[in-house]
């Protein structure tokens, strides 16, 4: 409640100095800077309305931007990805084919990590990698908490864009540079029709909800 | 903020696998080959399953006998596995009458402590089963065989029963009968639903529905249905011919003596009816000399033909006579080894296959208390058995009743230990539902209770030392049932072939061709003129009761689910509850109207259940439903409607359940019972709905009429009185009172879509449409139940059934508006239409439909604030409104399919054309760099149809099996000449004979 009564607040300044500014410096001279467009938020030197941050006021934070869950383990993607090399498919290997992208099954995780006990540089075996250790002696999957959510009523198919040659940051943003995974992207439906608009992709509705 | 507002609920956690299996990706659906274990057809299915859950089941178009068909009761075989009501683990029943969750360990034990102490007192081991095939049928004859005193008896339908006896009646020891639909010009079936239940239906109805459209000479085949009642088989006939019932063996009888004169055949068919009077046995049958003498002729000019005799012609003492007829007129016109096809490699039954349960509940019954185990499998007794068979009481004599179910039915209710059967989704099974085809069924996913195979419960149950081990070294069923495989078809090889069994659902390259012309046995006729001549085969005065079962309950097994009791009986519409079909005449004359409740005083008891009136019925019967009025079974059957099976009055002679029996009353009640009817009317007012083209005018060019409704003069017929206008005698301005249309509206053929004043929508690529031959489509249902089960449709009750909230997507229209023996013009599935100038798309205020550039008339949910103007608007009334959110029982909800979204309460919905589906088949032509084939997507409604009567493809390619429809003489689009909806649904016109028709007896 504190939230959206914040939102409403903010939503009545920030339109007047949205309406000012655009009116006085035209939107199209803005510059958007480099995260911002890695994160999709600008299409064709425009903001997309739909993507504007204030608008992650009114939506739970499991759908608004920034939101960093804690995780049941602590992966860092910086490592294992910009660090370690790792390909995006390695662990993620449905994306291809499958309209998921399918978090790994503990199997894959173990497979390194039968061997690998510890950070490279610390001492010690890592805490992080005996919970994995744990579960896969007790047979228990790891429960990890979903990030880049979308709403049931649509059917997003990970295969077709990566086909298209998508990259996983044109949604996710530059996941090998983070420790712990935030979202980054809007992943509303401005922010998706903007994109397919671009490249000459479908718009029509039951391309995407049925 | 609407969109954000639709996603209030919270995702949950990701939860991999901890070891994915190999075949398993995320998201994509992994599918088995098996074969469909609800009847003993033995049709194969291909079961699609989603991260380790059977959430669909498909016909397998490789499968020799159901070729990708599947009837509605297949389809709901996984509401069967994820019934929230099956038993979860063995139960044993305690002192005061509960029961209490035991190990399988223990019950294991103490049924074969219960046999030893049985066996060191003389007693026996019986098991009282379905009749069994394949492996487990060998298993329990060997299991049987080496435990002393054990046996093992089978419980016949009473048709089933029937026909074996009659079969080796006619053609010796061992003999059944097989038929082969695709052959005969000319049908005449006695009773026989063969496009419901009866025999292997989906077999009967794809050969059948072939035959139904003109051939290379213009030429279709020719049905004669002889039936006391208008069931869903005789609303398909050309013909329908209401006898008087009990009176198909004099019918029979006749007809033979007619065709035995006639081509002067001697023999076993000539003795059968030698000193016969025609005119004497048609005497009280209802039907005229000159009428049989028609059909008579009509099978003996066709070049191949088939006559049958089934259900209701064949229940009670003359049945086996009446069966046993049928035969001998296939004998005499020469269809053995062509449509009627004879084996005789089968274990003989005795003359009244139930001969062997009836001794067993006296053996039961008797002081002596013989039996020290039973053990009840794949029968419901305390339910298909009449009351006057006394089950319960036997049973309560019997020493230890070991009940094997998936539910708590009303005969596991009584029994002493009860073990939880897993499903054909759970468990590997075989069975040889004909002679050479061979069905393998492998598990398509874990057990999700704690239940077992029948074969896995016996195969432990004779590793006890109790029993001294009759079995040394078999370690599971599916051992034991690879064993059989690899004695049958050799070990050379048998790993690599296995594998192929098992991929491809079994083996039928062996399937035995029966194509011997058999001639009967010697003495065949003499039983039959015997058995007519010692008791009169007469017309019985007053009212009899007729039985039978339906398309989606079968005769009960199938009440538990949801979808089964919801989706429409396709004769009167009703849903949820029994009903009995009163004819006009006989209401008045019991002072009863539609709707009203009433007893039905039989000699075996009396029940009570709602009135409805028709009339295409003979006035002296009154019909019933099987299949409902369940004490036990689960939440969706119990309470629900009543079971005619129960009153049946039990004969020495013929025992077991009667289909047809006679000193019937019917007296009005004072309770109340709503019957819930789905059809709000039965006429279609001359607007051309259903149309049937005669094959004179057919032959004579292209278009033509169709045989329509007459305007204004046409009036529905009766009525049950709970819904529509005809009851009050209203009629409504018929639609050729308005004179808008733009061309005749009810010529047959192709037309140009007229030009409009807004701009169409081009369809660039694909423009999605579909044929419907109503010459092909039965009324089966089976679509229906396919469609709820693809797109989770919700089931919502029966009250808001009567209310009109059904949410079917699909559904069967049937009108009463054509000649008086052919009172169901045709059967339509009516769906969304997809229309190109659709009512509902302009009046939708937040563009939540529209038509798509694929030709779509598509629905986004999410845009959809429910205002139901389309629904109001809609020319076919085929969209539905959520005004609930509805629940799935867990675990339902596991069938549910994850490309399909379930809609939320406040949100309109309606058929996609399997949207989901088409979104596929893109991608697979997408990654194949090519255009989707034709074929290549088929939503659920058409995969199911036994029919192949829905085609399904891209209209823009002018090849494919749509487009063809679409261009066919006999093609028109409903409504379309009225209003101009340019549906996107051509109907292909049902072809019927005419030279029949002038020749109304």
């Amino acid at each position: 409640m504190k939230r959206f009564l914040l939102g409403i607040g903010l939503l009545g300044v920030s339109l007047t100095v949205a309406i000012l500014t655009a009116r006085a410096v035209g939107i199209a001279a803005e510059e958007p800077s480099q995260e911002e467009l890695e994160a999709g938020l600008w299409r064709d030197g425009k903001a997309v309305f739909s993507d504007w941050k204030l608008l992650d006021l009114f939506i739970p934070e499991q759908y608004a931007r920034g939101y960093r869950p804690e995780q049941p383990v602590h992966y860092s993607h910086r490592l294992h990805v910009e660090q370690l090399k790792i390909e995006c498919q390695y662990c993620h290997s449905g994306v291809n084919k499958s309209s998921y992208a399918t978090v790994p099954s503990l199997e894959t995780c173990m497979g390194c990590h039968k061997v690998v006990k510890q950070v490279t540089g610390a001492t010690g075996e890592s805490p992080e990698i005996k919970k994995l250790q744990e579960a896969w002696d007790a047979g228990k999957p790891i429960e990890w908490v979903p990030v880049n959510n979308l709403p049931e009523h649509v059917q997003f198919n990970h295969q077709r864009h990566v086909k298209a040659g998508v990259g996983c940051q044109n949604c996710h943003g530059q996941v090998q540079k983070m420790e712990v995974v935030e979202r980054v992207s809007s992943l509303k439906m401005g922010f998706c029709v903007s994109c397919h608009r671009e490249n000459g992709a479908s718009i029509d509705c039951g391309v995407c909800h049925y | 903020m609407a969109a954000a507002g639709c996603a209030q609920e919270l995702p949950e956690k990701i939860i991999p696998y901890v070891v994915q299996p190999d075949e398993v990706v995320p998201g994509v659906a992994t599918w088995y080959a098996g074969s469909c274990g609800e009847c003993s057809s033995g049709c194969g299915v291909l079961v699609r399953t989603r991260e380790g859950r059977a959430v669909k089941v498909e016909g397998n178009p490789a499968h020799p006998i159901s070729r990708g068909g599947l009837c509605s009761i297949g389809q709901s075989a996984v509401q069967g596995l994820y019934d929230p009501d099956r038993i979860r683990e063995p139960l044993r029943r305690e002192v005061g009458g509960t029961f209490k969750p035991v190990s399988w360990k223990e019950a294991l034990e103490a049924i074969a402590e219960a046999m030893a102490a049985g066996g060191a007192a003389g007693k026996e081991t019986v098991f009282l089963t379905n009749p069994l095939s394949g492996s487990v049928r060998k298993l329990v004859d060997e299991f049987t065989s080496k435990v002393p005193k054990a046996s093992h008896v089978e419980y016949y339908s009473p048709d089933e029963a029937v026909q074996h006896a009659a079969a080796e009646q006619v053609f010796g020891p061992g003999a059944k009968v097989y038929y082969d639909f695709s052959l005969p010009k000319m049908i005449v079936s006695f009773g026989a639903g063969f496009l419901e239940t009866w025999g292997s239906p989906v077999e009967y109805t794809k050969a059948y529905a072939a035959g139904r459209i003109p051939d290379a000479e213009g030429k279709v085949s020719r049905f004669v249905h002889v039936e006391p009642r208008l069931s869903l088989t005789a609303a398909n006939a050309d013909y329908w011919v209401c006898n008087a019932p009990g009176t198909e063996p004099a019918i029979l009888q006749a007809l033979l003596k007619l065709i035995v004169d006639a081509k002067g055949v001697g023999g076993e068919p000539a003795q059968a009816v030698r000193g016969v009077v025609v005119a004497k046995a048609l005497a009280e049958s209802g039907v005229s000399e000159a009428k049989l003498r028609e059909i008579a002729e009509q099978l003996m000019k066709a070049r191949n033909s088939v006559v049958l005799a089934g259900g209701a012609a064949v229940s009670g003492a003359h049945g086996t006579v009446a069966a046993s007829l049928a035969l001998l007129i296939n004998v005499a016109l020469r269809n053995i080894g062509t449509s009627v096809l004879v084996d005789r490699g089968q274990r003989t039954v005795p003359a009244n296959a139930n001969e062997p349960v009836q001794a067993l509940l006296k053996r039961m019954g008797s002081d002596a208390q013989p039996v020290g185990v039973l053990f009840i499998s794949g029968v419901n007794p305390q339910f298909v058995l009449p009351r006057q068979a006394g089950f319960a009481s036997a049973l309560g004599k019997a020493g230890l009743v070991v009940s094997m179910a998936t539910n708590l039915d009303e005969t596991a209710r009584l029994a002493n230990i009860v073990l939880p059967l897993s499903t054909n989704f759970e468990a590997w099974n075989d069975s040889e539902p004909q002679p050479g085809v061979f069905n393998l069924n492998q598990p398509s996913m874990q057990p999700l209770y704690r239940t077992q195979s029948f074969g896995d419960t016996i195969v432990q149950l004779a590793a006890s030392e109790k029993i001294n081990k009759p079995f040394e070294d078999i370690v599971s069923f599916e051992d034991y049932l690879k064993r059989t495989w690899r004695e049958r078809t050799g070990a050379a090889g048998f790993d690599s072939r296995w594998l192929r069994y098992v991929e491809a659902g079994g083996e039928w390259s062996s399937r035995k061709r029966l194509d011997d012309a058999l001639q009967p046995r010697s003495g065949a006729a003499a039983v039959v003129s015997t058995a007519l001549q010692s008791t009169s085969a007469k017309a019985v005065a007053g009212l009899h009761l007729l039985a039978f079962p339906t398309v989606h309950l079968g005769d009960g097994a199938y009440a538990n689910r949801p979808w089964m009791q919801e989706i429409p009986d396709p004769m009167t519409t009703a849903v949820w509850g029994s009903w009995v079909e009163v004819h006009p005449d006989a209401a008045r004359a019991a002072g009863v109207q539609g709707g009203d409740v009433v007893k039905i005083v039989t000699q075996g008891g009396a029940i009570e259940t709602p009135v409805y009136i028709n009339q295409h019925l003979h006035p002296q019967v009154v019909a019933m439903p099987l299949g409902q009025g369940h004490e036990a079974l689960g939440r969706y059957a119990a309470g629900v409607g009543v079971n005619p099976y129960a009153v049946a009055p039990l004969s020495e002679s013929a025992w077991g359940p009667q289909l047809l029996f006679g000193s019937v009353d019917l007296v009005r009640s004072i309770s109340k019972e709503e019957l819930v009817i789905l059809q709000g009317h039965d006429s279609q007012k001359g607007r051309g709905i259903t149309r049937t083209v005669a094959t004179a005018a057919l032959a004579a060019g292209a278009g033509g009429h169709g045989d329509h409704g007459h305007g204004k003069g046409d009036h529905g017929h009766g009525k049950n009185g709970a819904h529509g206008a005809d009851a009050h005698g209203h009629e409504g301005p018929s639609l050729e009172d308005f004179h808008l249309q733009h061309h005749d509206p009810l010529a047959l053929g192709p037309h140009p879509e007229p030009k409009q004043m807004y701009r169409q929508m081009p369809h660039v690529e694909y423009r999605w449409g579909m044929s419907i031959d109503l010459a092909k489509c039965t009324g089966c249902s089976a679509c229906v139940t396919a469609c709820y089960a693809e797109n989770n449709v919700p089931v919502v009750g029966k009250d808001l059934c009567s209310e009109g909230r059904e949410m079917s997507w699909i559904r069967i229209e049937r009108y009463f508006d054509g000649p008086e023996h052919r009172p169901v013009k045709a059967f339509q599935p009516m769906l969304c239409q997809h229309c190109g100038n659709a009512p509902c798309e302009p009046v939708c205020p937040v563009y939540a439909t529209y038509h798509s550039d694929e030709g779509l008339n598509t629905m986004v949910y999410n845009r959809c604030v429910g205002t139901r103007y389309c629904s109001n608007n809609c020319s076919y009334k085929v969209r539905r409104f959520n005004w609930f959110d509805y629940e799935w029982a867990q675990p339902l909800n596991w069938q549910l399919n994850p490309d399909v979204n379930v809609r939320g309460v406040g949100v309109m919905e309606k058929c996609t054309f399997c949207i989901q589906r088409i979104r596929e088949g893109q991608q697979v032509a997408k990654d194949a760099g090519r255009p989707v084939q034709d074929g290549e997507v088929v939503p659920a409604c058409a995969a199911t149809c036994p029919a192949d009567a829905i085609v399904f493809g891209n209209l823009n390619d002018l090849n494919s099996g749509a487009a063809e429809g679409h261009r066919s003489p006999r093609s028109y689009k409903v409504l379309d000449a009225h209003i101009n909806t340019q549906p996107a649904i051509a109907y292909l016109a049902k072809v019927v004979h005419e030279d029949g028709e002038a020749k109304v007896s």
